[in-house]
C-alpha cells in the first residue's frame, strides 16, 4: 500500500501539470522565469511551499483515515463526470488560491504566488492522492505523499524554467493537454473503483 | 496627426483572445467574442484567438498570466475571464470614445 500511495503521488502529481487549466499558466510562467537571473530561488519558491501545503492537506485526510473513504468516493465519481463534461462546456470552478491566507499577498512573489495556487483541474488528482493515504490510515505516508505530490506537480515548471520552452516542447505540451482530460477521467473513475472494492 | 486620429475612428477595435489546448473557459470566452463581435458588427469589432503555447512571446509581450485573458489593441484588458455584459461595456465604451 505504500508503495501504491506513494508512486500514485508522483505520477498524479506530474499529471496534474498537463492538465489544460495548469499547463498554460505554468508554461507561461517558465518562460518568464528562464529569463531571470534568480531563476533558482524562484524554483524554490514554486516547489517547496506547494509541497508543505499539499503534505498538510494529505496528512490531514491519513488522519481522518477510512471514515474518509466514502465521501472521497463519492467526490471522485462525481469530479470524473465533471471533467469528462468540460471537455466542451465551461464549468467555474475555482482554483484553490492558498496563497490568499497570507499576510501581504499583494507583494508576494510570482512563483509562491503560482506555488500555493492548486488548479481546479489537478484538484481530483490530489483527492486520489488523499483517498489512498486515507485507506493507509497513516498521516505521515499521507505527509510523504502529499510532499511528493506537490514536487511532481512543480518539477515540469522547474525544468522548464531552468531549460527555456522551445517551440517542440510547446508543441507537445498542447497535444498532452488535449489528451489528459480522458487520461484523468478513466484515473478518477479507476480509482473510485479500486477504493470501493478495497473497503468491501 | 489628424490622419492617424482619422484611422483610428475607422480600424475596428482588435480584440485579442488568448486561450489553451483543451480549456473549456478558453471556449467560452470565445463564444462569448464571436456572439458581441457579431452583434457589433465585424467593421466595429475584429478578434482573433492567441494560442498561449503556440504564440508564447506575444502572450508575454501583453503581461498575460493565464488563460484566457483578453487583450484590446494591443493592451491587456482583462487578466481572466469577464462577465459578458463587463466585456460588452468595455467594448462599447472604447467604440463610443473613438
Amino acid at each position: 500500500m505504500t508503495a501504491l500511495v506513494l508512486v500514485a503521488a508522483a505520477v498524479l502529481g506530474v499529471l496534474g501539470f498537463y492538465e489544460p487549466c495548469t499547463v498554460a499558466t505554468h508554461t507561461l510562467y517558465a518562460v518568464r522565469a528562464s529569463r531571470e537571473p534568480r531563476v533558482l530561488r524562484d524554483s524554490l519558491l514554486l516547489a517547496v511551499p506547494r509541497a508543505v501545503a499539499l503534505a498538510a492537506l494529505v496528512a490531514a485526510a491519513a488522519a481522518v483515515g477510512p471514515r474518509a473513504t466514502l465521501p472521497l468516493v463519492v467526490a471522485l465519481l462525481a469530479m470524473g463526470a465533471i471533467y469528462l463534461l468540460t471537455v466542451n462546456v465551461y464549468l467555474p470552478v475555482p482554483h484553490l488560491e492558498l496563497h490568499r491566507l497570507l499576510p501581504g499577498r499583494a507583494r508576494l512573489p510570482d512563483a509562491l504566488k503560482l506555488g500555493l495556487t492548486l488548479p481546479a483541474c489537478t484538484l481530483p488528482l490530489v483527492v486520489v492522492v488523499a483517498l489512498l493515504a486515507a485507506l493507509a490510515g497513516d498521516p505521515r505516508l499521507g505527509a510523504l505523499a502529499g510532499a511528493i505530490f506537490g514536487v511532481a506537480l512543480s518539477a515540469p515548471t522547474i525544468w522548464y524554467s531552468l531549460r527555456g520552452v522551445p517551440p517542440a516542447s510547446r508543441e507537445f505540451l498542447g497535444r498532452a493537454a488535449h489528451a489528459s482530460h480522458y487520461v484523468t477521467t478513466a484515473l478518477l473513475w479507476g480509482g473510485a473503483g479500486v477504493a470501493w472494492l478495497a473497503t468491501g | 496627426m489628424l490622419r492617424t486620429r482619422a484611422e483610428a475612428v475607422s480600424r475596428p477595435l482588435a480584440v485579442e483572445v488568448f486561450s489553451s489546448p483543451g480549456c473549456a473557459k478558453c471556449l467560452y470566452a470565445k463564444t462569448m467574442l464571436r456572439a458581441l463581435a457579431a452583434e457589433l458588427g465585424a467593421a466595429r469589432v475584429t478578434w482573433r484567438e492567441v494560442d498561449i503555447l503556440a504564440e508564447t512571446e506575444r502572450a508575454i509581450e501583453l503581461g498575460v498570466l493565464s488563460a484566457p485573458a483578453i487583450a484590446i489593441d494591443g493592451a491587456l484588458v482583462f487578466a481572466s475571464l469577464p462577465r459578458p455584459d463587463r466585456l460588452r461595456r468595455e467594448l462599447l465604451r472604447r467604440l463610443e470614445a473613438r
